[in-house]
């Protein structure tokens, strides 16, 4: 089933053309890698999916399952099902994971037309999800991401996209800050989640992730523009040749 | 044009109620020398350096009539509500400056309180506290008209030794149902020597004329004694306050102080503290909010007038609407006071482009083994946290609601009275779900 379709999208940031035209299709079920240099575009691909201020769409369009995205403020598409997990995890002092998560979690339950849980319910729910990430229960009273290392506020995303469960989840350069323990725990909870109902984009400079969240389809993004397509082996050779190949 | 004549009207009518307030007592020269003080001084302007940012032109526009109690007001019960403000706390209610021990909680062993004449008992009392040079230095112009005109005070004493569980609670209610009041009080409080207690004060008017209160509380923390003084200030009927409150610690006494000014026209606190004695800590914390068109203004000043004292102060403002805040906190470091530590810091946010904040440290120090600190920021919320949160499925009110709590929240939790804490906490959440659509 199509869950997303990206046509001819332009953005800019400032005045200066970012995305030249990008056109992706995903379906549940699917994972898909974008790959591509330093300044290529992949994360204000990600920006624009989500809806961060800032970023000017010029052209194009972008439906998540048959609805205009750009209809829908961030929170909204939240609720419809995009997940974004930050390159850059925010430290938010003073607001608790667990409040944090509470408040969002059934802000989407009650957009799923879901009863919203109770305080039992939802500590088991956290209980569980965290789990998936290793995470220690103490982290639950604890302040959003304050204080927490750099491997520790990308399995909290992961841990979020647990308790959100999103249709389409877009992981912005997960990878990126994580020694291999950690992106193996971090592989090992996407995979877990990942099911034939979701989608997931997995955004990353390096083939290294890919050992261990195998995608379906891997994508270059080069200039603004996917530049090219194909299967996991693309990755292969993007880590042995480089991205200059590509740029003739 | 001179302001001062705007006010002229107000000065003659407050030296008419102060010429004719004692009937047959001789007027003391303590309320003497204040009221020529007070009228010298005058009504501060724009270019009083310490009042330059707050606009006191109502002062001028209202017909204010000094607070004359019970001769008009039959039915006290009407007061009743306010006790249940703080239902498990000692109240004591004062409605337009005078004290209604009908109203208030019986009284208990340990805290000797008694409203006294103050030009036939006791000045001395009173000028234990108010004859320090440095408070006297910058007197509010305004504490001086309650000096002058405040025929009666009203004294608590603590004894030695002795820890005062349950929380002291001043509730002072402006009562302007006939006509525009101003009301003045003077209380004077002290803690004795290894004594623990918890004071609370509270502003509330009722009646729809407007209201002035001015309070001036003296206290006298002694040697070893643990004081948490609470303010609070959440009305926003027509009313202006403005307060000073001066604390004089003795060695090894140990202060906590918040101050929470959430609505109200305007509202001046002037926080005065002297640490009298080497060893003595104050440990300050404010919150305020101002909305609509209120301005909120904070003037602290601690002199560590003796060694091995410290100070820490943590202020945090929200401005939305037209809303002024003003934050002054004034450090002075004399020149005995070695290792003294004194911090400070003021953080603001504002949620709209017509809301206000001025913030100033004013240091002077003159010791040379000191540590010393501040730090003032004012800022929007962060757009990459609220952000954050949107996208997880959280509505662009609710991520403000959120994030505020959480600024707030840093101080609300450092009260320990329960009861008070939730009474600040549900205040302040009303206050932000109101404005978080601004």
């Amino acid at each position: 089933m199509n869950l997303l379709k990206i046509s001819k999208l332009e953005a800019q940031i400032d005045g200066k053309q970012i995305l030249r035209g990008v056109d992706l299709t995903v379906n549940t079920g699917e994972i898909h890698a974008i790959m591509g240099p330093n300044g290529s575009g992949k994360s204000t691909l990600a920006s624009v999916l989500a809806g961060r201020d800032g970023y000017e769409v010029t052209g194009g369009s972008v439906e998540f399952e048959g609805k205009n995205l750009f209809d829908m403020p961030p929170e909204i598409r939240a609720r419809e099902g995009i997940f974004l997990a930050f390159q850059y995890p925010v430290e938010i002092p003073g607001v608790s994971n667990a409040n944090f998560m509470k408040s969002a979690v059934n802000e989407i339950r009650k957009h799923r037309n879901l009863e919203p849980f109770d305080a039992l319910d939802f500590l088991e729910e956290m209980k569980q999800k965290a789990q998936l990430v290793e995470m220690d229960k103490s982290f639950m009273s604890r302040s959003v991401n304050e204080g927490f290392s750099g491997g520790e506020k990308k399995r909290n995303e992961i841990f979020q996209m647990a308790m959100l469960e999103p249709r389409l989840a877009i992981l912005d350069e997960t990878d990126s800050g994580l020694d291999i323990d950690a992106l193996k725990i971090v592989a090992a909870g996407v995979n877990k989640i990942h099911g034939k109902d979701d989608a997931v984009i997995l955004i990353t400079h390096y083939q290294r992730l890919l050992d261990y969240i195998t995608p379906d389809f891997v994508h270059v993004l080069y200039n603004g523009m996917i530049v090219k397509s194909g299967t996991k082996e693309l990755a292969f050779e993007l880590e042995e040749k480089g991205y200059d190949w590509l740029k003739g | 044009m001179n302001m001062n004549t705007g006010f002229s009207k107000f000065i003659d009518s407050m030296r008419d109620y102060f010429e004719n307030s004692n009937g047959t007592t001789q007027i003391s020269d303590f309320r003497r020398n204040a009221w020529n003080e007070f009228e010298r001084n005058g009504i501060p302007t724009r270019k009083t350096e310490d009042w330059k940012y707050v606009n006191l032109s109502f002062i001028g526009d209202i017909d204010f009539n000094y607070a004359k109690f019970i001769s008009k007001i039959n039915d006290i019960r009407k007061y009743d509500k306010f006790r249940t403000i703080l239902p498990s706390a000692h109240n004591l209610i004062f409605v337009n400056g005078v004290f209604l021990p009908e109203l208030s909680s019986p009284a208990i062993p340990q805290i000797e309180y008694c409203s006294l004449n103050t030009d036939t008992m006791l000045v001395n009392f009173s000028n234990n506290v108010n004859l320090n040079n440095r408070i006297k230095s910058h007197k509010n112009p305004f504490s001086l008209l309650s000096e002058a005109l405040t025929d009666n005070y009203f004294s608590i004493r603590i004894e030695d030794n002795v820890t005062i569980e349950t929380p002291i609670h001043l509730i002072n209610i402006l009562d302007s149902s006939d006509e525009s009041i101003i009301s003045t009080t003077r209380c004077n409080i002290s803690i004795g020597k290894n004594s623990e207690v918890s004071l609370i004060e509270t502003n509330y008017k009722t009646g729809n004329n407007a209201g002035l209160g001015i309070n001036l509380t003296n206290i006298i923390a002694d040697n070893d004694s643990r004081c948490t003084y609470y303010k609070l200030q959440s009305d926003n009927n027509n009313s202006y306050f403005i307060s000073e409150t001066n604390f004089l610690q003795n060695r090894g006494s140990m202060l906590d102080s918040f101050s929470f000014s959430l609505d109200g026209k305007l509202i001046r606190n002037d926080l005065n503290i002297v640490l009298n004695g080497s060893g003595s800590e104050s440990n300050l914390y404010g919150l305020y909010f101002a909305d609509g068109k209120d301005l909120i203004d904070n003037h602290t000043s601690i002199y560590h007038a003796n060694p091995d004292c410290s100070s820490n102060q943590t202020y945090k403002g929200i401005l939305a609407g037209s809303g002024t805040g003003i934050f002054n906190g004034k450090i002075v470091v004399e020149e005995d006071a070695q290792r003294t530590k004194a911090y400070q810091s003021n953080k603001n946010i504002l949620l709209s482009n017509d809301a206000t904040i001025n913030t100033k440290p004013q240091l002077e120090i003159n010791a040379d083994d000191v540590r010393c600190s501040h730090g003032a920021t004012s800022g929007r919320l962060d757009e990459e946290s609220l952000f954050y949160l949107r996208s997880r499925g959280i509505s662009a009110d609710d991520a403000k609601i959120l994030l505020l709590k959480a600024f707030a929240d840093d101080i609300i939790s450092k009260v320990k009275y329960t009861e008070l804490q939730d009474l600040i906490s549900n205040l302040v959440s009303e206050k932000f779900t109101s404005n978080g659509n601004n």
